[in-house]
């Protein structure tokens, strides 16, 4: 066991300065881009000042946004990181073992974050709400959906922190399915926390962001983990880019069609906006448009890497792949934070 | 191929009557941009849904920049109203707003408008008024107060926040010197500290193993 071990601990000591510069750069893309798009939309759609009442301050008008953010990158990393086993396949364990070994343990850091982010975002939603006093969480959570969605969200973090641990101590017998399943409990609750609508199609609009979230996860998660984890073993790869890209299929057509009803619903149940016209006037308007531009590029990347690069990868030939998959995180940042600033912005 | 059901679907939502979530204001007396004769003896904001009393928050401002609203606020369904004292000088008014929608986001706005009377004259005219307008306006009242009762609850639950960011720390740091320990290339525990059960195809976690019987041994202790 120790010499089988020593490899992979002697070859990440010689060349872990370049490698970890390079394994940085689609996480620095995608949270580089994540949070510009989002300072910039919290800064257009910024509410006026009310006259006669105290306004939210500055650190909470955009620190909740940008936590918001951190919850929702954590939790595609978790999500991402807990697929990549299955994604990786259980034939080759010699193999795959280091890398799998590394994703147990950074997806219990980023369970660690969400439960942090969801906490401290339900208590920068409580001081939203009532500026200029103490912000009384236990009143918020206590009263509004909002807050019960971030604390069950939180717990389900814990949960799939603990459930990391486990995975982290004894390996791969603890089944990938389990670790996806605690992890998605917690995005659940999420969709709530944004334009939660109890109109008359309710249940469909809620389940069609259900499928929003839950696609945009693993899809978004899965890239990341395989940027990070993957682009030095080509081998590895070769066999997992393909099961990727299937799932990626299907969440590209699950997250766009969601996303499209679920923004037009909003649009054309403002009161007092005509609908195709409020796509331009109204801030929620352009940020839909926004989003759908980004989805339609990251399409035409991952359509890139779908046909130009698999062949390559697969026949384990030098092929741009983190390249390509860091300049599709980045713009999948920027989708990211417009998305934000959507859950947040009023329609009218 | 996929146009079709979703036409159909828009149709379908085009004709629903639905009530969103993020509440928008519909209407309010006095109107945005009014110009009045005299200061009403109350301001009343309608919203299309239902307002959630506890985190309402009325403003009536006067040109002078005082606040002239008097009374709590009343909350009947949609509709949002707070009293105005008497004695306003004429000028420009903004009545401004904060509710939370039942999605838990705060909605604010401003509402405009003019007074072109006098304070003392206003005053009379809106005082005979004055006491029926609050008092229909009372019964929607009494379902008010319900936000009151978890006030009590918010000492423990900053206590309980501190607790879990304390656990999250020490957890974070626990994996953190786990990770150290293995790319420092700590040697592994002897064979036998691994329970036999680990199997072969996770012979490499061998030093992820032993770390990490600490980091759940003290995450479990905390």
């Amino acid at each position: 066991m120790t010499t089988t071990s020593e490899p992979r601990v002697s070859a990440g000591r010689s060349g872990s300065g370049s490698e970890h510069a390079r394994a940085r750069i689609p996480v620095a893309g995608l949270t580089a881009a994540a949070l510009l798009a989002v300072v910039i939309a919290t800064w257009l759609t910024l509410p006026a000042t009310v006259p006669g009442l105290p306004m939210p301050g500055t650190i909470v008008e955009y620190g909740l946004p940008v936590v918001r953010l951190v919850l929702d990158l954590a939790a595609t990393a978790t999500i991402g990181l807990s697929l990549l086993p299955k994604l990786l396949g259980f034939d080759d364990p010699d193999r795959t073992e280091p890398i799998a070994a590394r994703a147990r343990h950074w997806a219990v850091m980023f369970s660690l974050v969400w439960c942090a982010a969801a906490l401290v975002s339900a208590v920068l939603s409580a001081a939203e709400v009532t500026p200029g006093a103490f912000p009384d969480v236990a009143a918020y959570v206590d009263g509004i959906g909002a807050g019960q969605g971030m604390i069950v969200s939180a717990s389900c973090a814990l949960a799939s922190a603990a459930v990391g641990m486990l995975a982290v101590r004894f390996g791969e017998k603890v089944p990938a399915e389990l670790r996806v399943l605690v992890a998605g409990f917690g995005l659940l609750p999420l969709p709530v926390t944004g334009h939660a609508s109890n109109w008359y199609w309710h249940d469909l609009s809620m389940v069609s962001m259900e499928l929003h979230v839950i696609g945009a996860c693993a899809w978004v998660g899965g890239l990341v983990a395989l940027a990070v984890l993957l682009p030095r073993h080509r081998d590895l790869l070769a066999r997992t880019l393909p099961r990727f890209s299937r799932l990626a299929t299907y969440a590209l057509v699950v997250v766009g069609l969601s996303g499209i009803f679920n923004g037009l619903v909003e649009l054309l149940l403002a009161p007092g906006e005509s609908f195709p016209a409020s796509l331009f006037t109204t801030g929620y308007g352009r940020l839909v448009v926004a989003k759908a531009v980004f989805t339609g590029v990251i399409a035409l990347l991952g359509g890139n890497i779908r046909w130009r690069l698999l062949p390559a990868v697969t026949r384990q030939a030098p092929a741009a792949f983190a390249a390509w998959a860091a300049l599709e995180l980045t713009v999948m940042g920027l989708a990211y934070g417009v998305a934000v600033a959507l859950t947040k912005t009023p329609v009218a | 191929m996929l146009a079709l059901p979703l036409l159909a679907l828009l149709s379908v939502m085009l004709v629903a009557t639905p009530a969103r979530a993020h509440d928008v204001l519909v209407a309010s007396d006095p109107k945005d941009g009014a110009v009045l004769g005299a200061m009403p003896a109350s301001v009343t904001l309608t919203f299309d849904q239902a307002v959630r009393r506890d985190f309402a928050r009325l403003a009536v401002t006067g040109p002078d920049g005082a606040h002239y609203e008097q009374g709590e606020i009343t909350v009947d369904g949609g509709k949002v109203s707070v009293g105005v004292r008497t004695g306003t000088p004429a000028g420009a008014y903004a009545i401004g707003y904060r509710i939370v929608s039942n999605d838990g986001h705060p909605v604010t706005g401003a509402v405009r408008f003019t007074v072109t009377g006098g304070g003392a004259a206003a005053g009379a005219v809106a005082a005979p008024t004055a006491t029926p307008a609050s008092g229909a306006a009372n019964p929607g009242a009494s379902t008010t107060g319900v936000g009151t009762a978890g006030q009590g609850g918010g000492s423990w639950v900053w206590g309980l926040l501190a607790i879990t960011a304390a656990l999250l720390a020490l957890c974070a740091r626990v994996l953190v010197r786990h990770d150290r320990r293995l790319r420092e290339g700590t040697p592994p525990a002897p064979p036998e500290a691994d329970s036999p059960a680990e199997g072969t195809a996770t012979g490499r976690s061998t030093t992820a193993g032993t770390g990490a019987g600490t980091s759940t041994a003290s995450g479990g202790a905390a």
